[in-house]
C-alpha cells in the first residue's frame, strides 16, 4: 500500500458519492466542493477501515479535507 | 419520589434481571449489567463522588455510550449533584462548546475515560481547562467505598444541553418530577412493563437516547440493548439483528435513521433478519416523512415489518421527551395537503399532493395550544400557528437565564413556546415548520448563528449581519444555503475564490456541505429595521429567485 493507491482509491469513492469521473477529482481539491452528506462520508470511512484494515474516525475528513492532506496523513499516521 | 427509587425496588424485587445488555460487535456479543449490581456500582460511585468531587454541584459527563455512562448518571443523582451529558469533542481544536457547557454550568468536575482525556487535551490547548479537574472513570469505580451512601437527590437531575448555538450554549433544567412525569407518559403511551426489551442505537446526549434509551428501562425495570451511534452508522444491518435475534419489542429512530438503514441495508442482507416479533419503531425528533415510512415498510416486509409497526411522535428537550404519540398497532395517520398553500402556512386539503404524518395525540397530563404566532390568540383546528404546551414535563428553563425563562417557558403562567409551527386536526398534532431559525440535520441541531460566525472569518470584505444561513426541505431532505453580501470593493475576479472558501471553511468548522452560496448584491439582503438578520425573508426571496444574485456556488457546481 502506498500514498498512490490510497489517493487513488478515495478518488473513486469520493467520484462515486458526488457523481463525478474519478480522473475529474483533483488531489489538492477541497472535499467540502464534492456535497457530500455527513452520513455518507461516514460509508465511506467505513469503507477506509475495510481498504486499509486500520480504525478510522469519520472526523479526520473535516480536519483533512483534500486527497493529498488525506492520503498523506494515512499513510504517515495511520498506516506506520 | 425519583428514578433512583425505580432502581431500588427493581434491585430488591428481582435483583438477577438483567437491567442493561451493550452489544459489543457485529457477532452479537454482550456485556451486561443486572438491577442489583446497577444499583450496588451507582451506590459505590456515588459514595466515591461525595468524597472527592466537592469543587461543584455540576459534573460534566463525558463518557462513551454504555453501562459506564449509565452507572455515573445514577451515581451523580445518588450523590445529590447534578448530571451534565456531553458529546466527546474529536476535532482538533473543537472543545469550544464544551468550554463554553463549562462556563454556562459553573461545572469544575469532568468525569471522561482515561483515554479520552489524554486524546483530547493532546488535541486541545490544556491552559484553556485551568480550574478543572478530569477525573478518570476507571480510577474513581476502584475506590473502596465508604459504605452505604445515603441517597439524597438535589430536586435539579441533570442539564440537558442540546438548545443554543455553540458559543452560548442553553441548558434545558430537568428536575427529578420532569422526569417521573415524561417517564409515566412514556410508560403508558409505550406499553411498557417488566417484560419487554428495547434498542437504542442514539447517543446519551440525545434527549431521546438517554431518556427513552436510558431512564425507561429503569422506570418500567426491563432490559435495555444498547449499540453505540457509530456502530449503527457503520452498520445498520446489526439493529436489526439484534431486534431479530434478542426478540426485542421497541426501538427508536429519527428518521434518517430509517433512510441511512433502509439505503444501507441491500436486499441480500435481509436474510437472517425477522422483524416479526418486534411491535413498533418509534419516530420522532425530526420531521417524519412519508416517503421514508413508505420506502421502510416495502423494504423490510419480506422480513415481517409492516407500517402498523411505526408509532410517530413528538417530542423535545424542553419537554423532558414526549409531548404526543400515535397509538400502537396503527398505521401513521396523514393528511394530503397542497404544497404551494402549505409554504404560506395554510391547510388546504386534496386528493393529490403533500402528505403530512400525523405525530400522534397530546399524551394525558399535558396541554396543547396552538397560538398565533403574533396576537397569541388560539387558532381553531387546521389552522397553523405555534405550538405551546403546558404540563408536568416542562423544564422550569434554561440555566441561569431568567429573563428568557419568563418569555419562552412562563406564557399565560404555565405554557412553554416550543417555537415549532403545527395545527391540530381531529386532536391529531401535525407539525409543519418553525418559527425559531434551527437547523436540523440528520437528527444533529445546528445554528445559523455558529454558520454564519465561520463564514464571516474567512474573509475580510464579508460583513457581520450581512450574512444569512437558511435552510429548506426539498422533498427529500433538509438543504442550508448561505446568501452572503460583501463590501462594494471586493475584486469581482475573486468570486469562485470566496465561494470555495466558504464551502471550505463551513465543511471543516461546522461538518456541513452547503447546498448553495449566493453572492448578492450590496445592500440588499433581507433585515429589521433595526438591522437583525431576517433569516426566513431572505431564504423566501431566494426560493422565489428575487434575489439580486451575482453569482451562485450551485450556477457553478451544475456547470462542472
Amino acid at each position: 500500500m502506498n500514498k498512490d493507491n490510497i489517493a487513488l482509491w478515495l478518488k473513486e469513492q469520493f467520484g462515486k458519492a458526488c457523481k463525478v469521473a474519478f480522473s475529474k477529482i483533483e488531489s489538492t481539491d477541497s472535499i467540502a466542493l464534492f456535497g457530500i452528506d455527513s452520513v455518507v462520508l461516514v460509508t465511506i470511512a467505513v469503507d477506509l477501515e475495510e481498504f486499509l484494515g486500520k480504525e478510522i474516525d469519520p472526523t479526520i475528513f473535516y480536519e483533512f479535507d483534500t486527497i493529498e492532506a488525506l492520503s498523506t496523513y494515512l499513510i504517515e499516521e495511520i498506516l506506520n | 419520589m425519583t428514578i433512583i427509587d425505580n432502581l431500588q425496588n427493581f434491585a430488591i424485587n428481582s435483583p438477577s434481571k438483567l437491567a442493561f445488555s451493550k452489544i459489543l460487535n457485529d457477532d452479537l456479543a454482550l456485556q451486561s449489567i443486572t438491577f442489583k449490581e446497577l444499583d450496588d456500582q451507582s451506590s459505590s460511585l456515588a459514595s466515591t463522588i461525595k468524597t472527592h468531587l466537592n469543587n461543584s454541584l455540576y459534573i460534566v459527563v463525558l463518557l462513551p455510550q454504555g453501562l459506564e455512562f449509565i452507572i455515573t448518571i445514577l451515581a451523580i443523582f445518588k450523590a445529590g449533584k447534578i448530571a451534565v451529558p456531553c458529546s466527546i469533542p474529536k476535532q482538533k481544536n473543537g472543545t469550544e462548546r464544551l468550554l463554553a457547557i463549562l462556563e454556562d454550568s459553573g461545572s469544575k468536575d469532568i468525569i471522561c475515560s482515561k483515554i479520552e482525556t489524554s486524546r483530547i487535551l493532546k488535541k486541545n490547548d490544556e491552559a484553556n481547562f485551568k480550574g478543572i479537574t478530569w477525573w478518570n472513570y476507571e480510577t474513581l469505580i476502584h475506590q473502596i467505598s465508604t459504605g452505604n451512601v445515603s441517597v439524597s437527590p438535589n430536586p435539579t437531575a441533570f442539564i440537558q444541553y442540546t438548545s443554543g448555538s455553540t458559543g452560548s450554549p442553553k441548558g434545558v433544567v430537568i428536575s427529578h418530577a420532569n422526569l417521573m412525569h415524561n417517564s409515566a407518559i412514556s410508560q403508558k403511551s409505550l406499553q411498557t412493563n417488566t417484560k419487554i426489551k428495547s434498542i437504542c442505537w442514539l447517543p446519551n446526549f440525545h434527549d431521546l437516547g438517554l431518556i427513552d434509551g436510558i431512564f425507561q428501562p429503569i422506570y418500567s425495570g426491563f432490559q435495555g440493548f444498547l449499540i453505540t451511534t457509530t456502530q449503527f452508522l457503520k452498520n445498520p444491518r446489526l439493529w436489526l439483528h439484534a431486534i431479530s435475534e434478542f426478540e426485542i419489542d421497541y426501538t427508536v429512530s429519527p428518521n434518517f435513521g430509517l433512510d441511512f438503514a433502509c439505503d444501507r441495508i441491500s436486499d441480500n442482507h435481509l436474510i437472517g433478519l425477522d422483524l416479526s416479533k418486534l411491535r413498533f419503531i418509534f419516530t420522532a425528533s425530526e420531521p417524519i416523512r412519508w416517503n421514508t415510512l413508505k420506502a421502510f415498510s416495502e423494504k423490510f416486509t419480506p422480513v415481517g415489518f409492516n407500517s402498523n409497526k411505526f408509532m410517530t411522535g413528538y417530542g423535545m428537550a424542553e419537554t423532558t421527551l414526549i409531548v404526543s404519540t400515535s397509538p400502537i398497532d396503527t398505521a401513521p395517520i396523514f393528511l394530503t395537503v397542497d404544497k404551494d398553500y402549505l409554504k404560506e402556512n395554510r391547510i388546504s386539503l386534496v386528493k393529490n399532493g403533500h402528505k403530512l404524518v400525523s405525530s400522534g395525540k397530546i399524551q394525558e397530563g399535558l396541554k396543547i395550544s396552538i397560538r398565533d404566532t403574533e396576537h397569541k390568540q388560539i387558532l381553531e383546528d387546521k389552522q397553523i400557528g405555534e405550538i405551546w404546551i403546558a404540563g408536568g414535563s416542562i423544564s422550569l428553563g434554561y440555566l441561569n437565564k431568567e429573563n428568557l425563562n419568563r418569555t419562552l417557558f412562563q406564557q399565560e403562567g404555565e405554557y412553554f413556546k416550543t417555537g415549532d409551527l403545527g395545527f391540530l386536526s381531529d386532536e391529531q398534532l401535525y407539525i409543519t415548520g418553525r418559527i425559531k431559525d434551527l437547523i436540523i440535520l440528520n437528527g444533529k441541531n445546528h445554528y445559523p448563528q455558529d454558520i454564519e460566525q465561520t463564514i464571516l472569518r474567512t474573509d475580510s470584505h464579508l460583513l457581520q449581519d450581512r450574512i444569512a444561513v437558511t435552510s429548506f426541505d426539498d422533498g427529500t431532505k433538509e438543504q442550508v444555503i448561505a446568501i452572503v453580501e460583501v463590501n462594494r470593493n471586493f475584486p469581482q475576479d475573486s468570486y469562485l475564490d470566496l465561494l470555495m472558501n466558504i464551502q471550505r471553511a463551513v465543511f471543516k468548522e461546522q461538518e456541513i456541505a452547503l447546498y448553495d452560496i449566493a453572492i448578492i448584491q450590496y445592500g440588499t439582503i433581507a433585515k429589521t429595521t433595526s438591522g437583525k438578520i431576517q433569516r426566513k425573508e431572505n431564504l423566501v426571496k431566494y426560493l422565489n429567485q428575487s434575489l439580486t444574485k451575482l453569482i451562485s456556488y450551485r450556477d457553478i457546481y451544475e456547470q462542472r
